[in-house]
């Protein structure tokens, strides 16, 4: 091995050691619209994780004032697997709603959770 | 649920990394095929018994994921769901890899083809590969990810020879009339600090980008207590080696002790692959 290769190997293990802290299993890093928030209603919803999740087997439950509302589907964007996209049927009714989510992440965990928003006039 | 795929875990693990150990060091402790003969039928059954443990419990790993990852029992041996993971998921794919080797490898160890080392060597190695990215090692995206798996292989490996090699010992030491074992240990003892000395500094790696600390805190809860576990089992281990090491002139005076703490460090190993059976299902941070 060239001196050039070991110290490129050298840097990116630097990196690698360098990286924040990280989380093994998936957690809900933020979301449109973000949790407590006041919006307009939004064309998709967007829960972003802090890893990749497996968007077959997670689910994601959208309820206005305690009544389910139906979803088109969810699904990751492409390559990113982090960012998980939620589709309603129909245009969201000014009204206070509420997200349930399970995901199950790459290196195959399970995580829940539920956030609310707020759709205004 | 979760129980099961601790004991999967670790009867996995076990078999696949004493498969890749014993046949890696083989060549080097018991020479090839024309010393000890008896050995080597006795180690061919033994790696036969393995492949199909590996092979059954693989496939009860992949059944507990897929019950585990649809919220229900009977979803493992729904044929959809089943496909719905091996082909969508990256545990599923991977996994499918790793299935079909074992499988090939149990074909390879029932046909004529089973005294060609090289071949099984590498569907071992291939094997072992495999088993890298599931768990932890698949959290990170891009090239950090791939180092990470990459590093996972080191620590494996490294392990691998290790308790195999410890294996091959105790199983020369068991025989009726062992034959001198100082020259064997001399041998084994050169390749067994690299060994150590990679899997000390894999290990340390993984903790770091796992954790994102040398050493995880609280120290006694989840994570970080079955971390200490499995290092004061590794400890011990090494302290058993230093002794090994430092008594091994006349060794050959005292084969009932020597046999003894061999057989002991062995199982110290396979006692800490148990606890990290554990670990790899545990959140390495508490979520805060």
């Amino acid at each position: 091995m060239s001196l050039n290769k070991l110290i490129t190997a050298g840097a990116l293990l630097t990196s690698l050691l360098a990286a924040s802290s990280v989380f093994a299993h998936a957690h809900l890093q933020g979301s449109t619209p973000a949790a407590d928030s006041v919006v307009t209603p939004p064309q998709a919803l967007r829960l972003v994780f802090s890893e990749g999740i497996e968007a077959s087997f997670t689910q994601v439950s959208l309820s206005r004032d305690g009544a389910p509302v139906a979803l088109n589907g969810l699904a990751t964007e492409g390559a990113d697997k982090k960012t998980l996209v939620v589709t309603p049927a129909a245009p969201l009714a000014a009204g206070t709603y509420k997200v349930d989510w399970h995901a199950v992440s790459v290196d195959t965990h399970k995580s829940a959770g539920s956030y609310r928003f707020k759709v205004g006039q | 649920m979760s129980s099961l795929l601790v004991l999967c875990r670790f009867v996995h693990f076990t078999m696949v990394l004493m498969l890749f150990g014993t046949w890696v060091l083989g060549p080097l402790l018991l020479g090839r095929g024309a010393s000890h003969p008896l050995l080597h039928q006795r180690l061919a059954r033994i790696s036969s018994g393995l492949t199909s443990l590996a092979l059954l419990s693989g496939v009860c790993w992949l059944l507990l994921i897929t019950a585990s990852m649809a919220g229900s029992w009977p979803a493992a041996l729904d044929p959809a769901t089943l496909q719905l993971v091996l082909g969508k998921t990256f545990f599923g794919q991977v996994w499918s890899w790793h299935l079909l080797l074992n499988f090939l490898l149990l074909g390879v160890l029932l046909s004529p083809l089973r005294t060609c080392l090289p071949l099984k060597l590498s569907l071992a190695a291939l094997l072992l590969a495999t088993l890298a990215p599931v768990g932890h090692g698949a959290m990170l995206d891009g090239l950090p990810g791939q180092l990470l798996i990459l590093n996972q292989i080191v620590h494996l490996s490294c392990v691998a020879g290790w308790l195999g090699g410890l294996m091959l010992l105790s199983l020369l030491l068991l025989q009726p009339n062992p034959a001198s074992m100082e020259a064997v240990l001399r041998r084994f003892s050169g390749v067994g600090y690299a060994l150590v000395a990679g899997l000390l500094l894999s290990g340390l790696i993984n903790v770091r980008v796992l954790t994102g600390h040398w050493w995880p805190t609280p120290l006694f809860s989840g994570f970080a207590l079955i971390l200490l576990i499995k290092v004061l089992l590794v400890s011990a281990m090494l302290g058993l080696a230093l002794l090994h090491r430092l008594r091994l002139r006349g060794c050959d005076r005292r084969l009932g002790a020597l046999r003894n703490s061999v057989l002991l460090e062995w199982l110290l190993g396979v006692a800490a692959v148990a606890a990290v059976s554990l670990l790899g299902t545990l959140p390495p941070m508490q979520t805060v």
